[in-house]
């Protein structure tokens, strides 16, 4: 299968490594406006052509399957073109900053009978898939609450969110900086909860910078269960957990290191179930450090180790004609979820 | 002649600045917008411009009036993929912009990075083998491989006067801590290969070798090497810094063959447990190791043939400038802060 890229930022160097890790997959071209971050990253990678206009990438190399990587703010364009020359489209998180377009995008692809995909890589992560098989199989019982917490420094020093010389893309729209992680939240608590129909948001400023907002908290009711989406500047150290309480057990996954840890109704002595909670939780955190290290060293991928199983879903899926990794319902809920988180900022 | 120099604010950027001022260029000195230049003394011969190469403001404008550019400025901060692309993509609007003006001398800092450590021999000079998979050098080698390459496309379109000047470890007041003598370890100062001659160049001599590659017609189209050539140490360097600067703890000397043993070990036992796509930290990766602590006499035929140019200062001078008295400081010559050369104190007894 041929792919090309739109886009040779730093996420694009991901989404490189997911497709060569494919078995029959080639990457035969990467675009990007710059022609020497274009050329400097097909030569990194061994992309065989590099474009500055993505028109003629589709033209000349007719690709089945395009990954766009670039700013929010031309997906849109860039999707379209894509779908247009018959390929099928991989797109980064958020798949458009306006609903509309996205709606025009999905109802293109239908058309055109092609899939879009929009980029939910941390569903994938093998702690949070564990999860999802442990909420089908009934191991959880029933979700009652998720909770989605991000935590990173994204106001230190030499942060490009906060760059006074070269402002970040996303600082400028709703939401500032936060508005680059919230897709994330959005989609990890939907997978658990099903569609929104309230939300309670803050947004909050605790400290001087560019950013319009540097903490948010939701709390949202969905069709199945409830969920709170938290992003903070502030708290430390760095994490990024989503924690699911079912009617069985309570497990917390991490999208940074390979945890899940579990608590869970043991059967035996009410007094030992917290010691054996305890001792298996020590354990499950004691060998997510290790296995974080491991993996490390052994230079295999870290937090995007998702987006490296999406990739080869959607590939699959594409090659069989099956249903996509991410479906169309997916990315609706995900990025009505999305806007109504960055609409109440607006409001703030 | 007036001269625009990016990175001008940098530890590099001020010495230069202060250099072609001294020879008397008007410089047109270029920092990013948010940055504090601060009671920099340049006077009037100096004009600030703002602006980010990487984005953001035009970069036409700067060049009115300019009839040479020195280019300094990296990105050295962030993970790799910034300290690649701000320094490729600021590069490339540079080059751009300049391609846009009447601007045909360019002066280019690059970097002994760029050089193939694994090939070099006991001796570089300005051609040493080049690096030919640039990552395998690291972020800041790809970038500094990338803006050559970049600078010589254009000089070559564009019919410009291009300089690449690949100064060795730049040190100076504030930045003495060098990578090439060795590691820190708690207390202890490692110091690796104590005997041989690491390619140190001062502040105020790379400085000086930039404003000489600007007044010499025949640096046009040159890539030289700048090193000082002062056949300093790694261990005088580091019994120099620890007198000067106060330095607390130990210096611990191991042998050059112990510590690549090491290294050598290490990856050995990661290729074994981790499999061929392991990963260890800079210093254990061969060719960022032999960067650093190679035994080499580097040397430049180009600047000293080609450009005439020694080094300013001798090591004592620069060891003073580094660790005596603030220029300006009330502190006495022989006070308490004077820097005492163990050399001339062995002379003295």
């Amino acid at each position: 299968m041929k792919a090309v890229l739109i886009g040779a930022g730093a996420i694009a160097r991901e989404h490189i490594g997911a497709l060569q890790s494919v078995r029959g997959v080639e990457v035969a071209g990467i675009c990007d406006l710059s022609p020497a971050m274009a050329e400097a990253t097909a030569e990194q990678f061994k992309i065989p052509r590099w474009f500055t206009d993505h028109r003629k990438m589709l033209a000349e190399l007719s690709p089945e399957l395009v990954h766009v990587t670039t700013p929010p703010g031309s997906h849109a364009r860039l999707a379209s073109d894509a779908l247009e020359a018959g390929a099928h489209v991989l797109v980064e998180k958020p798949i458009t900053p306006e609903l509309s377009e996205m709606e025009t995008l999905l109802e293109l692809a239908a058309r055109r009978g092609r899939s879009l995909v929009e980029d939910h890589n941390y569903l994938f992560n093998r702690p949070v898939a564990r999860l999802l098989e442990m909420r089908s199989s009934g191991e959880l019982g029933e979700v009652v609450h998720v909770h989605v917490s991000f935590h990173l420094a994204i106001l230190g020093p030499g942060s490009r969110y906060v760059d006074p010389n070269v402002p970040h893309p996303c600082t400028s729209g709703p939401g500032g900086a936060i508005a680059d992680f919230v897709s994330h939240l959005a989609y990890l608590a939907l997978a658990f909860t099903g569609p929104s129909h309230w939300l309670q948001v803050s947004w909050r400023k605790r400290s001087e910078s560019p950013l319009p907002a540097d903490e948010l908290r939701a709390l949202m009711d969905g069709e199945r269960a409830s969920a709170l989406l938290e992003f903070s500047s502030h708290a430390q150290p760095d994490g990024f957990w989503i924690e699911v309480h079912g009617t069985k057990l309570r497990a917390r996954a991490s999208l940074f290191e390979p945890l899940l840890a579990v608590e869970r109704l043991r059967p035996g002595a009410r007094p030992l179930v917290p010691v054996k909670n305890g001792l298996a939780m020590a354990l499950a955190h004691a060998r997510a450090g290790l296995g974080g290290l491991q993996r490390k060293l052994a230079g295999r991928p870290m937090s995007y180790e998702g987006l490296y199983e999406l990739v080869r879903r959607n590939v699959a899926a594409i090659r069989t004609c099956s249903r996509p990794p991410v479906e169309p319902a997916a990315i609706r809920a995900a990025n009505r979820l999305v806007a109504d988180l960055l609409r109440t900022e607006k409001a703030a | 002649m007036k001269v625009l120099v990016t990175g001008a604010n940098g530890f590099l950027g001020r010495e230069v600045v202060a250099a072609l001022v001294a020879d008397g260029h008007a410089v047109r000195a270029l920092v990013r917008p948010s940055t504090d230049v601060g009671p920099s003394g340049w006077g009037n011969q100096v004009e600030v411009a703002r602006a980010d190469l990487r984005g953001g403001t035009e970069l036409e404008a700067l060049f009115a009036g300019v009839e040479a550019v020195v280019h300094l400025a990296t990105q050295m901060t962030g993970d790799d993929f910034t300290i690649f692309s701000g320094t490729l993509l600021g590069t490339e609007r540079l080059f751009a912009a300049m391609a846009a003006s009447s601007t045909k001398r360019l002066i280019l800092c690059s970097s002994f990075s760029v050089y193939d450590w694994l090939r070099v021999g006991a001796r570089l000079d300005d051609d040493g083998p080049l690096l030919t998979e640039v990552w395998q050098g690291g972020a800041y080698a790809a970038a500094k491989s990338w803006q050559e390459r970049l600078a010589r496309r254009m000089a070559q379109q564009h019919g410009w006067k291009l300089t690449v000047l690949r100064p060795g470890f730049v040190w100076g007041r504030g930045s003495d801590d060098l990578a090439c003598i060795g590691q820190r370890l708690g207390r202890w100062q490692l110091v690796f290969g104590p005997l041989r001659e690491p390619p140190l160049t001062h502040v105020q001599n790379c400085a000086d070798a930039f404003r000489a590659a600007l007044a010499s017609e025949a640096a046009a189209g040159a890539t030289v090497n700048v090193v000082d050539g002062h056949g300093t140490s790694a261990a005088r360097f580091a019994r120099e810094r620890k007198l000067g600067a106060r330095q607390e703890g130990r210096i611990v000397w191991v042998p050059l063959w112990a510590a690549r043993a090491f290294v050598w070990l290490a990856n050995r036992c990661a290729r074994l447990v981790f499999g061929e796509r392991y990963k260890l930290p800079s210093m254990f990766v061969p060719m960022r190791f032999e960067l650093r602590y190679r035994s080499v006499r580097a040397t430049s035929t180009g600047m000293m043939k080609t450009l005439g140019w020694r080094a300013l200062k001798s090591f004592g001078e620069c060891a003073r400038a580094t660790w005596g008295p603030e220029p300006g400081s009330d502190a006495r010559a022989d006070g308490p802060t004077m820097v005492k050369l163990e050399t001339e104190k062995r002379r003295a007894a």
